[in-house]
């Protein structure tokens, strides 16, 4: 295939292996998130909205350093992390984290944007047929905004595998633990003949993030099917 | 705290750096592409040089590899000093570089450092690592490509403890890399530069100097650049280039020379060759 060599392979299958372990990291409090910001209002609302958009703007070099100076051997958190037994800092969990951490603010947006699609008289409605909270979310706005959290799912997804600053400050260039594809690329760009390698990890990766946004609109297409079915 | 400190630091640092535009009605500029472990000695050879002959030399540092890429790429640098002779012999092959001012500058020692606060004994028992090592996250340059790594992976594969300590090594992709994992606690040792530990002694703790019988001598060659005919752009200005010329002879002339003693550099030995 291309001719890959077993390094590339490598760094292939581990950015698929961050990126889907950094969306489902993500997935749970970015939905949790998505839906306060859409239905509640509470003091500090904006403060909340403000970090939580902060790493869309921010460069992501910024993001992995202040990770690192929260999660580092020498961090604020190392205390707790060395009693919970773990490492995260140049490890391939760091990775994942800071890939979840980058991906987060995309999920919430599409999650918050898709819960506010929902029509408040539906979970009325609901409450008054005698369901509580969970219930009602369970059935009626998790299902009706489900088009909206999986397209934001995939683009977490699709934006871990390109995740390369915060990656590279947190977690470095580790060969088969960090060095995803966007570092492997990086890597193969500063040795002298490196071209071949760079060339054929970029049109890997392109094919990648192609692939990902293709099965995102099947799916969407699926749902939106099934969707005008039931109606 | 420290870490809050030093975050700070490097905030001001790098507001300093964007303030010091130079001011563009003096002489040539030429650009030194140094190896990332030169990084203070040629900061400190180029202020002298452009405060006594008004130019405006600047220095860019990244891995030898690094920087040799760049300038089989066209990037436009003036000289090139290596930490190895493998990249310098590259641009050399590839006619990179001006050979007639090929020279060797300085050269260096491995030493084995512990980060602050790890402070093990040695066990010199030779043919095994020693077991206050094995186990423990250590970091050097990326064997594959950086000098330093290439260096280290030698040394401590001669003392025979590369294949027993290698899958707790965290690669940098360049000298100053790796002394940076260590001196933050991200890695309890590494092999960094003998001339890198000088100004940390204080925090950082030799453990080990390297024999120098272990691995080759760690020596910095450099040459001008070429005047280019590839088809990238043309890199720099003949005038820029002369200036650079000077420059690099005076940097293997006597000031150079005390420059890089007293920087932690040993002097080369004069019989050095690519």
């Amino acid at each position: 295939m291309l001719g890959l060599q077993p390094a590339e392979l490598e760094a292939l299958w581990l950015s698929v292996q961050v990126s889907t372990w950094a969306t489902l990291l993500a997935a749970l409090p970015a939905v949790a998130l998505g839906w306060l910001l859409a239905r509640r209002e509470f003091p500090g609302r904006l403060l909340v909205e403000a970090v939580v958009y902060l790493p869309l703007v921010v460069t992501p070099v910024v993001v992995g350093y202040v990770l690192l100076l929260l999660v580092g051997r020498q961090g604020l958190l190392a205390p707790l992390l060395d009693s919970l037994g773990l490492e995260l800092a140049f490890d391939f969990k760091g990775a994942v984290l800071a890939a979840a951490v980058i991906a987060l603010p995309l999920i919430v947006r599409s999650a918050r944007t898709a819960i506010e699609l929902v029509d408040p008289r539906l979970e009325e409605a609901a409450a008054v047929l005698g369901a509580g909270p969970w219930r009602r979310l369970a059935t009626v706005t998790l299902p009706l905004a489900a088009p909206g959290l999986v397209a934001g799912l995939v683009l977490g997804f699709a934006r871990s595998l390109g995740e390369f600053g915060a990656t590279i400050t947190l977690a470095g260039s580790i060969a088969g633990e960090t060095r995803t594809l966007p570092l492997a690329i990086h890597n193969a760009t500063q040795i002298p003949g490196g071209e071949g390698a760079a060339l054929r990890l970029t049109l890997l990766s392109i094919a990648l993030s192609l692939a990902a946004l293709a099965a995102s609109e099947l799916f969407l297409r699926r749902l939106r099917r099934k969707a005008a079915d039931t109606a | 705290m420290e870490v809050l400190a030093r975050g700070v630091a490097f905030l001001a640092l790098g507001l300093a750096a964007c303030g010091a535009e130079p001011s563009a009605t003096r002489g040539p500029e030429f650009t030194v592409a140094a190896a990332a472990s030169l990084t203070d000695v040629i900061d400190e050879a180029l202020a002298i040089w452009n405060e006594e002959h008004g130019h405006r030399g600047r220095g860019s540092y990244a891995a030898s590899s690094t920087l040799a890429r760049a300038i089989e790429q066209g990037a436009p640098y003036d000289v090139f000093i290596s930490a190895d002779r493998l990249w310098m012999r590259h641009l050399v092959d590839r006619e990179r570089v001006e050979t007639t001012g090929l020279c060797f500058l300085a050269r260096n020692e491995l030493v084995l450092v512990g980060s602050p606060g790890f402070r093990p004994e040695l066990d010199s028992s030779l043919g095994d690592p020693p077991t206050s090592l094995r186990g423990r996250r250590w970091t050097t340059g990326d064997p594959e490509h950086v000098p330093l790594g290439r260096y280290a992976r030698e040394a401590l594969g001669s003392l025979g403890w590369w294949e027993e300590l290698e899958p707790e090594l965290l690669t940098a992709g360049s000298a100053r890399a790796a002394l940076r994992l260590v001196e933050r606690g991200e890695v309890d040792w590494g092999v960094v530069y003998g001339s890198d530990l000088g100004a940390r002694q204080a925090e950082l703790h030799s453990l080990l100097v390297v024999p120098g019988s272990a691995h080759l001598d760690v020596a910095y060659p450099a040459a001008t650049t070429a005047a280019t005919t590839v088809a990238t752009t043309a890199a720099t200005t003949a005038e820029a280039r002369a200036e650079a010329r000077d420059f690099l002879r005076w940097l293997a002339g006597p000031r150079g020379r005390a420059l890089f003693a007293s920087h932690g550099f040993q002097p080369p030995l004069g019989l050095e060759s690519l």
